[in-house]
């Protein structure tokens, strides 16, 4: 068996250390140095206005790329960029309402969403039925402000598509 | 001896050499032909159009012209997210002969991808990538080069078409970095490395813009030299008359066996050297000549600004990613209750098994070396099937998503009319 002296073993031991230990740093320092500290985008929570200025069905807010969808008294907001590669998504107002069934559920609806850049269309709640878009659009949390009572979405926090918001 | 002979001689030889040290030396001596292989190693076959159709030059010319347009634009091009559009505009409308500079730089975009694919074509059908019977010569390495400078023309070609800031570009590298998001496990992660944010914007199109300038140019200069320097060192192109015949012929002859050359004799090779000269100049001013002809007659226009509300209705890419646009499209596949994006699937894992593919190749060709540099070697058949159906079926898609694909991705027959979208 071959021997290894221990000082050899320490100058060796030492020397991947000590350079191994630069070049990690620098690789660190590098990779990091991609990452910015802040990023001048719109934030993820924010105000959309009062639930009066809002039309029965889709309301498309191109700033946020969301739908805040109406019925009645009931807000509900979905995501606007389609699951597939992230086209935007327009809703189509069906002529006249048609009852799918969606995982289970007969549900009645007035209108669809489709994408023009791969052909996926989503039904009203934000499930895909044709198309390779993989997973149904997002739905965000609606909230309410107490201070100027806006209506309030959250990107960050992901809702059950069932789940509304009543004013 | 003509007037083009004589500034021929001029350009590339001070004198003629008749012995052999001193052919070396001419060739020494001049710059340019340390680009040919040296003198006693190449045949005359390695030279003949009907051989290597002189694509490698033409895509090597097409390259040196977009450097000269390319470094043009910028001087124009402002690679911010507000102006990008806008100068792109005015370098087209604005500048005197901008509208040239940026349509030769498009069209030899264009043009270098079609060389490139051709050269690789041809490097396949004739089994260039094969050791042969020669023994210095390592034609996968070259082949494996090819591969790489394929995958960087491709990579310069998108990061190009990003630069304009017009719609075509922006739900192009929307959907590029959609991609790299689909990819499981580690593509968050690298779409936000690659965007520096969540969103497309102006970090994302100084990164490219830096890319498309500096570092994907400079790699391709590097290879582009060693692909020229390894092909050189092999003794020209991997040709049939060019293969040494050691163990056929000249077996137990001593000496001169590793010399021999089939059909040739040894002093009649650098006589061709300043024909081959000529040929590479003239196939260089063809194709510039082709080139600037083309971006005369073919006006490149400029889309609308990006709008990141709506894209165009249909979106479709430029028409060499098409084939890609039409596989992430169709590709979206349920494994149980799973559904796996065919963004992944087509955008992915198919290029890069076709890529492998390509660069496996050579270690699993079983046919003879005397199959190297021929065209269309019967033992090579099979290969050469399998490679065309799959290049036949990458161009009829092209084709297919070109023609009849319209608004919504719905597919309608080329002469149909298109309904009205929004």
């Amino acid at each position: 068996m071959k021997t290894i002296k221990r000082r050899n073993f320490l100058k060796i031991f030492a020397f991947i250390g000590i350079f191994g230990g630069i070049a990690c740093q620098a690789a660190y320092a590098l990779v990091k140095s991609f990452f910015p500290k802040a990023r001048y985008e719109p934030p993820q929570r924010f105000k959309v206005g009062s639930a009066h200025q809002f039309t029965d069905g889709p309301n498309f807010l191109a700033k946020h790329r969301i739908f805040v969808i109406k019925e009645g008294n009931k807000f509900h907001a979905l995501s606007s960029i389609c699951t597939h590669l992230g086209c935007n998504v327009t809703f189509n107002k069906l002529s006249k309402a048609k009852k799918v069934i969606v995982r289970g559920k007969e549900i009645e609806e007035k209108f669809e969403f489709h994408c023009a850049c791969h052909g996926s269309k989503f039904y009203g709640d934000g499930t895909p039925y044709t198309g390779p878009a993989p997973t149904p659009l997002p739905a965000y949390e609606v909230s309410v402000s107490a201070v100027d009572r806006q209506l309030i979405v959250d990107k960050s926090i992901e809702v059950d598509s069932s789940q509304r918001f009543t004013v | 001896m003509g007037i083009w002979n004589r500034l021929s001689n001029k350009i590339v030889f001070s004198w003629d050499p008749v012995e052999a040290l001193q052919k070396k030396d001419a060739i020494d001596r001049v710059f340019w032909m340390h680009f040919i292989p040296t003198d006693n190693d190449v045949s005359r076959e390695s030279f003949s159009i009907r051989y290597s159709l002189y694509l490698g030059t033409m895509a090597a010319v097409i390259f040196t012209i977009l450097c000269a347009t390319g470094l043009l634009q910028m001087l124009r091009y402002v690679p911010s997210v507000e102006r990008a559009y806008w100068s792109v505009k005015d370098l087209q409308f604005i500048f005197p002969f901008g509208w040239f500079i940026r349509d030769l730089h498009r069209i030899s975009a264009y043009l270098l991808i079609v060389f490139v694919v051709l050269h690789l074509c041809r490097a396949f059908y004739t089994g260039a990538f094969k050791k042969g019977r020669r023994k210095k010569t390592n034609g996968w390495i070259n082949w494996m080069t090819g591969i790489m400078l394929l995958v960087l023309t491709l990579a310069m070609a998108f990061t190009g078409y990003v630069l304009p800031w017009d719609q075509v570009g922006y739900w192009g590298a929307n959907i590029g970095t959609n991609i790299i998001k689909s990819i499981p496990i580690i593509g968050d992660w690298l779409k936000y490395f690659v965007l520096g944010g969540n969103e497309l914007g102006q970090n994302f199109l100084i990164r490219i813009y830096a890319l498309h300038v500096l570092l994907l140019p400079l790699l391709m200069v590097l290879f582009i030299s060693y692909h020229f320097w390894r092909n050189r060192t092999d003794g020209g192109m991997a040709c049939e008359d060019n293969i040494e015949t050691d163990q056929d012929q000249n077996q137990g002859q001593g000496n001169n066996a590793i010399h021999a050359f089939s059909g040739l004799e040894k002093d009649e090779t650098l006589k061709y050297t300043p024909m081959f000269l000529k040929r590479l100049i003239w196939v260089s001013l063809a194709t510039t000549a082709f080139a600037i002809l083309l971006t005369l007659f073919v006006s490149i226009p400029l889309n609308a600004p990006a709008n990141p509300v709506m894209a165009e209705n249909p979106a479709k890419a430029p028409w060499f990613l098409l084939w890609l646009q039409e596989l992430v499209a169709s590709t979206t596949i349920s494994v149980g209750q799973y559904r796996i994006n065919g963004g992944f699937v087509g955008g992915v894992v198919v290029p890069g098994l076709l890529l492998t593919w390509l660069a496996w190749v050579p270690f699993f060709d079983n046919s003879p070396s005397s199959a190297t540099g021929v065209w269309f070697h019967r033992s090579r058949l099979r290969q050469n099937i399998i490679f065309s159906v799959i290049l036949l079926a990458i161009i009829g898609l092209i084709f297919f998503t070109y023609f009849c694909r319209g608004p919504n991705w719905v597919f309608y027959w080329p002469w149909e009319v298109w309904p009205e979208v929004h």
